[in-house]
């Protein structure tokens, strides 16, 4: 087997770097989740702060905003917050940080909640098969947003009692729980599928009959051939959380304020649309790229296992 | 209560007043429909009774009911129901009024003193009849039982109504003769509030009341969708001549709920179509300088000295200790909150809750003349010190867990959180943690159990006299005690009190004034409350209404003169 | 085929009873006191007590899910005494912040969602189908590189982000369009469907990119099969081709992601009816949420999940009455 995936994996691998696009989006993803994840290093080289009024950059004889083109100086290379002279690029570095985290930890869970009962599904069929995709049909039912918005309040506040510290852990929490909580049963869906079609192949079957338990089987024999699918769901479930993520924060379902996130950011900058179009375009050109490369990335790599398909 | 701001108030300024003339004109033409644009869901209040909201008060005020008296533009009190402003023949202990003729409600029937009487009684069932003024429960002369609540119970349960019916008397269906407690020489202020609205007990519907008033001025309900839409039509049966106030041009006036404020803003500016005729509850930060500095557009915009003084609250039974108070004077950025504000339209830093629009009670806070505008963390850090042998346990929460702070939620809201936050951590090392609550329930939630350690609150002067702001602010029955001082600060309560009980008694208005300022510089020794503005409000009306101005004593427009194309 | 309907119908039920019991137990399981929320500011411990009562808030949560689906068929009665109201079947509930029944609130914000939806769901078909169409006729091309990374961009922006964007730049900077404000499109139906247009607009981008891509992708597929290959040899043009052989088969998974995107915005687009100022039942969900009004929430859960559950039956049934071979399995 091992053999066997690593010359498919050469394989897939050999046709993602003749793929352009993948190989800019695989460019751009990594990029941006190196900012994030060095964004105190970068602000520290920087000399900038997320939370620091930089009230020298505002034009006092205004309505607190800032001084020339969005207060772009050599010092603020994406302008300053208008109001309050927060400077836009340190704020959307820390904000990209935690959307980011948000988004990886949450399509972690996602993943792995539906890879597992996935394989159950596939695995057992019959009477457990039903059972979950039944529950799957009922998952799907729910309109998911206004769930989310409707519980964020009594279960961040549950979160509390059960000993996560209140304000951003407990929220930041809530998000990433819901997202999961929400987010498995398509991969669940994808997956059993998948687990339907190998386990009528003969590795498993002699497994089975050399005596092999369900879950050592399920583990070690079908789930290293599920890394295609997850890959590509994987990589695909990571910029739609992002956007969640940013939509929730326009809801008021987000951190709390100072801390900056991408929705907040985007939602606030809208209203200064024309008066300071920078503090618009450098958030929302962030998050479209993001969201953009993670989208095509996850395209390539369909394209990159799944030559058959028909991109 | 956009602007967090709860009561009506009174302005003599005559600067603000200029705006308003200038923005006035000639007599209106009748007919068109006039729209008020809002994002809120609802009117908070529209039953005469509940409703105390300066901006709800100047809204309903001038469209459906009528109270005993008013203000007019210049902040005097003028007859509107009744035939004169009251009398009294005992230096405000028993008020007389008089009704006119030829006033009637939408249905036709007549307006009666046992109406004026019903409507005021409402005001003692306080299950049903809530966030209204107290005046009438603690100023009519009944017996306080042994809960030290009124024993009167309001008409409902009809608890004690022989007491009522004592204190307020109707000689006829005209006249009326009411009895205080104590002598109030200006307490006809209180009757301009709606109250005084006239409420026949067969049309009283209870909690339900609120959403069909029945209407004694010049419009009245057709329909009324929350979260969509009001919409106001002419009532027929109100006579003009009974009225010397309400020009009521427009022939129907429709509220907009629940819109986006910057949509709100875009519509008005662009005023094309059916905009041309709106108005709304104030202009976004970001497009203050757009309107001013626009030639065209600031001459339909209003810059005016509103009626509140902005501060934030400090719950002092959770934040028993005046050294981190005192920190948290010290250390709070009140540069940025002004930046924040509106810049050079965000009006004055606050030095307490009395604005200087009282003129016989304000007087400038002392004590802090080491203030630094934008936070000192030298002084905030020395008290800081102090309070960690003075009181560690406060000093251990504010540090570690940190204290709430209370705020309507709204995109310049946040960024006011983040400058407590900021500000306070670099300044005091005080942790603060922000409690985003939904606009509309803001008070609900503040005034009752969920409070936090720091509520964001404004306040203005129900009359012209700060006997509506110190005890308000600072007394347990004073209806918007969020610092609680009564318990969390019971040595330094107890002199205010004494100054409160002085100032309500004392009928010499200047010697009534220095008590007021006595209790607002105490209650800012204590640090019951942090003062950061005193705040300026801005206005802007499409290219099609006429005779706009900003009504200082509610804060809003006067829809009285108010006429449309 | 007969049983096979039953046997769907029977499921739906199923399905019905486990959304509605969930989101009962869910909002009765919240920390919070739904009573506490009847009676606005000055609630005092007697008339939160009173309201438990009213509402049945006191009885135990499987007695009061049982009161709400007997409310729902044969109505409730709220309170004893002389203090009682009616709620006519079929009941979903009493809003005490509104003070009117669920029924009526949802009835009154339902026609707006359904334009919203209706008008959104036509525009983001044609252009899902026609961009998938044109992308698989054209593949590799740069129709096809230009149409997929239209739908990307699209569905890349969250909807709040997009439909603020088209406001202040349609409505505002370039005026184009009317400033958003909802009329009834029988009072005037030309203004009507200028302010719709945004609204569906924003909802088509965030929608049709998944369309095109299945649509692509679908066609694509079954060009591969035997008899389209069969059909070409023929030398029929490609066209034709896809009009007649391709579309069909291709279509199949769209018309059923269709029925259930359909019906879950028949519950309300929260983001674009808040942006929009559209009176939906997503704005009154919206603000139920902000004032914890729990009846006007579990309706709306629960209508919603109905909706989607029903256009699922619905697609499902009848795909069998199409197409046989579905009732076999």
């Amino acid at each position: 087997m091992a053999s066997g995936n690593l010359s498919q994996g050469a394989l897939a691998w050999s046709r993602f770097k003749r793929d352009r696009v993948g190989k800019a989006s695989l460019t751009i993803a990594l990029v941006i989740v190196l900012l994030a994840a060095f964004s105190p290093i970068i602000l520290g080289i920087l000399n900038l702060d997320a939370y620091t009024f930089y009230k020298d950059t505002l034009d006092p004889n205004t309505a607190g905003l800032p001084k020339g083109i969005g207060g772009i100086s050599l010092t603020h290379p994406f302008g300053v917050e208008p109001g309050t002279g927060r400077d836009i690029l340190a704020r959307l570095l820390t904000g990209m940080q935690l959307s980011l985290l948000i988004a990886i930890v949450a399509t972690t869970i996602t993943m792995a909640i539906g890879v597992v009962i996935g394989l159950i599904a596939g695995y057992f069929r019959g009477i457990v098969d039903k059972f979950i995709s039944t529950g799957i049909d009922l998952m799907l039912a729910f309109p998911v947003l206004l769930l989310i918005l409707s519980l964020s309040n009594p279960l961040t506040q549950r979160l509390v009692s059960l000993g996560i510290p209140e304000g951003n852990p407990a929220r930041v929490t809530y998000i990433i729980l819901v997202l999961s909580f929400f987010g498995w049963t398509v991969i669940a869906r994808v997956i059993r599928g998948q687990v339907i079609s190998i386990r009528e192949k003969e590795f498993v079957e002699a497994s089975i009959s050399m005596g092999a338990g369900p879950f050592r089987i399920m583990f070690r024999q079908i789930l290293p051939n599920l890394w295609a699918p997850i890959t590509i769901y994987g990589s695909l479930t990571l910029p739609s959380y992002v956007a969640t993520e940013a939509t929730l924060a326009f809801l008021g379902v987000g951190v709390l304020p100072p801390t900056p996130t991408w929705g907040a950011m985007l939602a606030d900058s809208v209203s200064f649309f024309r008066v300071v179009p920078s503090y618009l375009f450098f958030p929302g050109l962030t998050l479209f790229a993001v969201v953009l490369a993670f989208n095509l990335l996850g395209d390539s790599i369909r394209d990159a296992l799944d030559p058959k398909s028909i991109r | 209560m956009r602007k967090t701001a709860m009561k009506v108030g009174v302005v003599l300024a005559s600067t603000a007043l200029l705006a308003g003339c200038a923005a006035g004109g000639g007599a209106g033409e009748a007919g068109g429909t006039l729209y008020v644009l809002t994002n809120a869901e609802q009117i908070l209040h529209l039953d005469p009774q509940r409703n105390y909201t300066g901006a709800d008060m100047a809204f309903a005020g001038a469209t459906i009911h009528r109270a005993l008296v008013t203000y007019d533009e210049k902040g005097n009190i003028i007859p509107d129901l009744a035939t004169d402003t009251g009398r009294t023949s005992d230096a405000g202990k028993t008020w007389e009024f008089t009704l006119r003729d030829g006033i009637t409600y939408e249905d036709g029937s007549a307006i009666v003193c046992d109406d004026v009487k019903y409507g005021m009684s409402r005001s003692f069932a306080t299950d049903v009849i809530t966030d209204g003024p107290a005046f009438m429960v603690s100023y009519l002369d009944i017996p306080v039982g042994e809960d030290g609540a009124s024993a009167y119970k309001g008409p409902y349960t009809g608890e004690g109504q022989e007491l009522y019916d004592d204190a307020f008397k109707c000689t006829d269906d005209k006249n009326m003769v009411i009895r205080l407690n104590k002598p109030v020489i200006d307490f006809n202020g209180a009757f301009t509030l709606l109250i005084s609205s006239p409420v026949p007990a067969s049309a009283d519907t209870g909690e339900s009341y609120d959403d069909r008033p029945l209407a004694s001025g010049p419009y009245k309900i057709e329909t009324y969708e929350k979260g969509r839409e009001l919409v106001l039509v002419r009532n027929e049966n109100w006579d003009p001549a009974s009225d010397p106030i309400r020009k009521a041009y427009p022939d129907q006036i429709v509220m907009e709920f629940a819109l986006d404020p910057k949509v709100i803003d875009e519509r008005i500016i662009a005023s094309s179509g059916p905009d041309a005729n709106a108005i709304s509850y104030g202009i976004q930060l970001e497009n203050l300088g757009r309107v001013f500095d626009d030639p065209e557009l600031s001459k339909r915009a209003i810059d005016a000295y509103d009626p509140y003084s902005r501060y934030t609250a400090v719950n002092t039974k959770t934040v028993p200790c005046v050294e981190v108070r005192k920190a948290l004077y010290y250390g709070l950025d009140r540069d940025a909150l002004l930046t924040l504000a509106g810049g050079k339209f965000a009006g004055d830093l606050g030095d307490g809750v009395i604005k200087p629009n009282l003129p016989l009670d304000y007087k400038k806070v002392t004590g802090y003349d080491d203030l630094v505008v934008t936070g000192s963390k030298e002084l905030a850090t020395a008290w800081m010190d102090k309070a960690k042998t003075a009181c560690p346990e406060v000093y251990a929460k504010a540090t570690t867990t940190g204290l709430t702070f209370d705020y309507a939620v709204s995109d310049a809201a946040d960024k006011v959180a983040g400058v407590w936050v900021s500000s306070l951590e670099a300044n005091a090392g005080i942790k603060i943690v922000p409690n985003p609550i939904e606009p509309g329930q803001y008070y609900g939630i503040v005034l009752g159990d969920s409070q936090g350690d720091l509520s964001t609150a404004g306040w203005g002067p129900d009359w012209l006299n700060a006997s509506t702001v110190v005890p308000a602010l600072f007394t347990p029955d004073g209806g918007f005690d969020l610092s609680h001082a009564a318990e969390g600060d019971a040595e330094a309560y107890a002199e205010f009190a004494d100054i409160v009980a002085n100032g309500k008694a004392e009928v010499n208005r200047e010697a009534q004034g220095a008590l007021w300022a006595a209790g607002n510089q105490l209650a800012m020794d204590r640090v019951w409350v942090v003062p950061t503005r005193f705040g300026r409000s801005q206005y802007i009306h499409g290219t099609g209404v006429q005779g706009a101005y900003f009504w200082d004593a509610y804060g809003w427009y006067n829809l009285s003169t108010l006429s449309v194309k | 085929m007969l049983r096979f309907i039953t046997r769907r119908l029977s499921t739906m039920v199923g399905l019905l009873f486990g959304v509605s019991i969930i989101t009962f137990l869910l909002f009765s399981a919240l920390p919070s006191d739904p009573a506490a929320l009847t009676c606005g500011k000055n609630c005092t411990p007697e008339v939160i007590e009173q309201n438990r009562i009213r509402l049945g808030y006191d009885k135990p949560v499987l007695e009061q899910y049982g009161v709400f689906v007997s409310g729902i068929f044969t109505g409730r009665t709220y309170g004893s005494g002389t203090a009682t109201f009616d709620c006519d079947a079929p009941c979903l509930g009493y809003s005490f912040n509104k003070g009117e029944e669920v029924t009526v609130l949802i009835g009154r914000a339902l026609p707006a969602t359904a334009q919203l939806a209706a008008g959104a769901f036509v525009l983001w078909i044609v252009m899902g189908l026609g961009i998938g169409i044109i992308s698989a006729l054209k593949r590799g091309k740069w129709q096809d590189r230009l149409g997929i990374g239209f739908a990307l961009v699209g569905t890349s922006l969250p909807a709040f982000f997009t439909g603020l964007l088209l406001i202040f730049t349609f409505v505002f900077w370039i005026p184009i369009f009317p400033a958003p404000r909802y009329v009834e499109f029988d009072r005037d139906p030309l203004f009507w469907f200028l302010n719709m247009l945004l609204p569906w607009i924003t909802l088509a981008l965030l929608y049709s990119a998944v369309y095109a891509r299945l649509t692509r992708d679908g066609i694509l597929e079954t060009m591969n099969e035997d008899y389209v290959r069969t059909a070409k040899a023929k030398g029929l043009s490609p066209g034709v081709v896809v009009r007649k052989h391709v579309l069909r088969s291709a279509l199949t998974p769209i018309v059923t992601i269709a029925g259930i995107d359909l019906a879950g915005l028949l519950g309300g687009a929260i983001v674009t009816e808040a942006i929009f100022s559209i009176p939906g039942l997503g704005r009154l969900t919206f603000s139920a949420i902000s004032q914890s009004d729990l009846p006007v929430i579990a309706g709306t859960v629960i209508l919603t999940s109905a909706f989607i559950i029903l256009a699922n039956t619905v697609v499902d049934i009848i795909y069998a009455v199409l197409d046989p071979r579905v009732s076999i399995q």
